[in-house]
């Protein structure tokens, strides 16, 4: 069976409701290893989600939300972005390898773009390999393995 | 003769028994001496007689900053969850006050933690504060029986050796990178100013990281924190930790387990940096703290340097600025689109804009 | 129980053997690679051929880890349809395998003691002292933190211990002190301890045990209610930054918590290291927290130590190994909190 890599991804309900209902339409990988998480503002989307996501096992990760003055609600990318960059950067830091988590700002997402990141990080993850850093492994038992 | 902390230690007591005499202070932060070579205690002192128990030395690695809140709230006239606010002025609480920790309280003020009119900062200008991991091991399985403080040397003395090491070579590594050793709020002053500092590569250790392969960094975050015991003193001794519930103690949802499993250590440590970006001031009581030797200090640092490189701010330098993490300048578009790693403006000046002078500091504490 | 003699060169024989049988530990004196802790950190697994370097004083990490690891499984479940542990709940099998620690101290040869005091009733304990040999030595020197002797120890005992190594000039008096040491030392050809030797020993002892000092009896002796308004809590619990530092690295310290850890569908009922100093610790469901302030979880440390447990058990929970005096971030020096403590049972 070949691997596919599990895709999280966090959008924003007023940038990517587009991504979503293309989503279930046509082109997604089947088995559906991407799931959306969407959220009413990318900066709901907290540090402790992404490393929720990463610790359960995501191969890759993106987030999703409007770029600065074109967000729905008005001022919600402040606080969200440069929290994002920083937390980025820091996973890099740590030997995260780059590109299993990626973050994207624009103004108006359309679905095709939207499909084209999750494709984009799909490609870049399968090249990665599944994650092991950071994912929770329970102890094994004893007589397991 | 009289060493500078000597000196210091007496203008200290002096100014501490005037500030409780006058009344103008209903207490103050900080230090007593330890029960063991390089250590000290914190101290609040509440009367005058009490005054002659502070001490001033190379070895107060704690950051004071952490108690303030805890000590104002401990001067307040006790009133019920649902009283009224006192319309009288509160009662003020004097700390003493380095480069660093005032930058904290600086921190304290912009967050709202602390009322800037109830301090009183006590600042002191600080010549770099002694690692006593460093110390120790110089002098590997011999144990330390005493070490007698001079300006430039210390003397150490054990049960068969008495050795004179250079003070500089043992300071703190945050402490040799520092670049504003002299408080940046001061109400009193306490000795002679020190001046900035300028150095060439404050983010050298950052950057040594930086630059090796993924993988060796991989190996080099999982070595690191595998001896942490989660005792959180890294996180308690923090004047920025002061949430009434820690994300590690959430139970529902629950960001991570709580046993020694090498995933939840590294989250907690991830997490915990990640929150004092933007605010963290390199002071080191993180590090200085840990049992287990664990250098945790260099993610807080990390943050620090992308902090100063795409936002241009150094934390805490100046109470009225807005916090710099919850803003997003619309205007001024840093990095315009999509990608992870952020394109700065090339216009922008990151040291201009933070208030750093750019001549050459003074270097001459070094010795 | 046999008491013999033993060169160096027969000890490092007998560890070599010990290795092909056990796991050995020793403590860490550098830090170790990651893959090398087992869990138990400041301890790692002995490799063959290299000296036995033992730190004066107690070891970096007490002893508590094999006791009581962090984390200790006790249940394993699964949330998966169709999984045969679905809605049940099954105990993991242990190892019974024999652990080795070796270069334990006389202080936490004896808070193995003391801790199965209160977790006599408990199974996963016990099986883990079933499971665990402690060869330790006595100690020829001590740190200026060392105080075993103010709290009724010595640097001599041996009580705890399965095998007890007391320095001579040219090698080792080895105590064989249980079931466990005899199964380590058997099929050893070793020369009985002379008769000299063992006289010097017991001298030495004798003139290093103290027993229970005057102290400590005022405070048994005290009522609980003057211990615990004592004003000398205020500055200790203000000081105090409630870390767990102290509680983790102690090794009388035992307080736990339980929890359920759930990875895609399998769980992990464990066990895992709590500390009274976190408000956690002991916040009630109700949100209400008896120990809501730093002061009152300070003092519950302490009190716990030198009243509480003395009074439930006999003993006191602490075995002067003075660890937590030299890692206590704001220096709290439990022997000035007991001398503070007797000093106020003798005021009037
Ligand atoms: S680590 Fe984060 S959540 Fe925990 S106390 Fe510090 S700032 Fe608060
Ligand atoms: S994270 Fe560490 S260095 Fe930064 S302010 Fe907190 S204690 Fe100081
Ligand atoms: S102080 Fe050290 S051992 Fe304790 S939690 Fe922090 S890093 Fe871990
Ligand atoms: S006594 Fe010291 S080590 Fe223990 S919780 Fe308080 S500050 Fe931490
Ligand atoms: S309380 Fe301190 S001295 Fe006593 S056993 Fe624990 S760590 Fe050792």
């Amino acid at each position: 069976m070949s691997w596919e890599p599990g895709i999280v991804v966090f959008c924003c309900n007023a940038s990517c409701c587009a991504g979503e209902s293309h989503a279930s339409g046509v082109s997604f990988p089947s088995p559906p290893t991407v799931r959306i998480v969407r959220v009413p503002c990318a900066s709901l989307v907290s540090e402790y989600m992404i490393m929720s996501a990463l610790r359960s096992g995501a191969d890759g990760i993106l987030v999703v939300g409007g770029a600065a003055g074109d967000c729905q609600s008005a001022r919600g990318q402040e606080g969200d972005r440069r929290r994002f960059v920083l937390l980025g950067n820091l996973l890099e830091f740590i030997g995260i390898e780059p590109g299993r988590v990626h973050i994207a700002w624009e103004s108006a997402w359309t679905g095709e773009q939207v499909m084209g990141l999750v494709q984009d990080l799909i490609e870049k993850v399968k090249a990665l390999g599944p994650a092991r850093r950071l994912v929770k492994q329970l102890e094994p038992l004893q007589g397991e393995e | 003769m009289a060493t500078i902390n000597d000196k210091i230690t007496d203008a200290i007591r002096a100014q501490a028994r005037k500030l409780l005499e006058t009344g103008e202070v209903a207490a103050l932060i900080g230090y007593a001496a330890g029960s063991l070579p390089m250590t000290v205690k914190p101290l609040v002192v509440r009367r005058p007689e009490e005054c002659d128990r502070l001490v001033w030395n190379t070895f107060c690695v704690l950051n004071l900053a952490t108690y303030l809140p805890e000590v104002l709230s401990s001067v307040e006239i006790p009133r019920d969850l649902r009283d009224p606010k006192p319309e009288e002025p509160q009662a003020k609480v004097a700390i003493l006050a380095t480069g660093c920790w005032s930058r904290n309280i600086v921190v304290q003020i912009q967050e709202k933690r602390v009322a800037r009119e109830r301090v009183v900062v006590v600042g002191v200008g600080s010549r770099g504060m002694v690692s006593r991991a460093k110390v120790k091991a110089l002098f590997p399985g011999q144990e330390i029986l005493t070490v007698e403080e001079g300006d430039h040397d210390l003397v150490v003395q054990g049960l068969d050796f008495t050795e004179t090491i250079n003070r500089w070579s043992v300071v703190r590594d945050n402490c040799q990178t520092c670049a504003h050793p002299d408080p940046v709020l001061v109400d009193i002053r306490i000795g002679e100013p020190v001046s900035e500092r300028k150095n060439p590569h404050p983010y050298k250790q950052v950057e040594l990281i930086e630059q090796r392969s993924v993988d060796e960094r991989w190996a080099w975050f999982t070595a690191e924190f595998a001896t942490c015991i989660r005792c959180y003193a890294c996180r308690n001794v923090c004047p920025l930790c002061y949430c009434p519930t820690c994300f590690v103690d959430d139970a529902k949802p629950q960001w991570l387990g709580k046993s020694l499993d090498a995933v939840d250590t590294g989250l907690f440590h991830i997490l915990r940096a990640h929150h004092c970006a933007g605010r963290c001031t390199d002071c080191g009581a993180c590090e200085s703290v840990c049992p287990m030797g664990i250098n945790m200090r260099m993610l807080t640092k990390k943050l620090n340097k992308d902090v100063l490189e795409l936002f241009g701010i150094e934390a805490g330098m100046e109470p009225e600025a807005p916090l710099q993490l919850t803003m997003y300048p619309s205007a001024s578009p840093e990095f315009i689109v999509t990608d992870l790693a952020p394109v700065p403006v090339p216009s922008r000046k990151p040291f201009e804009s933070a208030g750093i002078p750019s001549a050459e500091g003074d270097t001459s504490c070094k010795p | 129980m046999q008491t013999v003699m033993i060169s160096p060169a027969e000890l490092d024989a007998l560890i070599e053997k010990w290795q092909t049988y056990y796991a050995v530990y020793v403590p860490a004196l550098a830090k170790p690679a990651a893959a090398t802790t087992d869990w138990a950190p400041g301890w790692r697994r002995f490799v063959e051929g290299e000296p036995l370097i033992l730190p004066v004083g107690p070891t970096p990490a007490s002893v508590k880890t094999f006791y009581f690891p962090q984390p200790e499984t006790l249940l394993s479940f699964s949330l998966e349809e169709n999984h045969p542990d679905k809605g049940a709940m099954r105990e993991p099998v242990k190892s019974q395998g024999m652990q080795v620690v070796l270069g334990v101290r006389p202080c936490d040869a004896a808070s193995v003691l003391l801790n199965q005091l209160p977790f006599i009733e408990d199974p996963l304990y016990m099986a883990n002292c079933q499971r665990t040999a402690l060869v330790g030595f006595t100690c020829t020197s001590r740190l200026s933190t060392c105080f075993c002797t103010e709290m009724g120890g010595s640097p001599l005992h041996s009580a705890g211990l399965d095998l007890a190594l007391s320095s001579l000039e040219d090698g080792f008096i080895l105590e064989v002190l249980s079931e466990k040491g005899e199964i380590l030392v058997a099929g050893c050809n070793l020369v009985p301890a002379s008769a000299s030797d063992m006289a010097g020993l017991t001298a030495r002892r004798q003139g290093a045990a103290p027993g229970d000092s005057v102290q400590l009896q005022l405070l048994r002796s005290c009522a609980l209610n003057r211990l615990y308004e004592a004003p000398m809590w205020q500055a200790l619990g203000e000081a105090c930054i409630n870390c767990g530092a102290c509680t983790f690295i102690c090794p009388t310290c035992f307080c736990f918590d339980i929890q359920d850890e759930v990875v895609q569908g399998q769980g992990r009922r464990i066990r895992y290291w709590d500390s009274c100093m976190f408000p956690l610790y002991s916040q009630h469901t109700s949100g209400h927290n008896p120990r809501g302030k730093k002061l009152q979880r300070t003092r519950n440390r302490f009190l716990h130590k030198l009243k509480y447990f003395p009074d439930r058990f006999g003993p006191f929970s602490c075995v002067g190994c003075g660890r937590c005096i030299g890692d206590c971030p704001v220096n709290i020096d439990i022997r000035e909190v007991l001398s503070d403590l007797v000093r106020c049972t003798e005021l009037e």
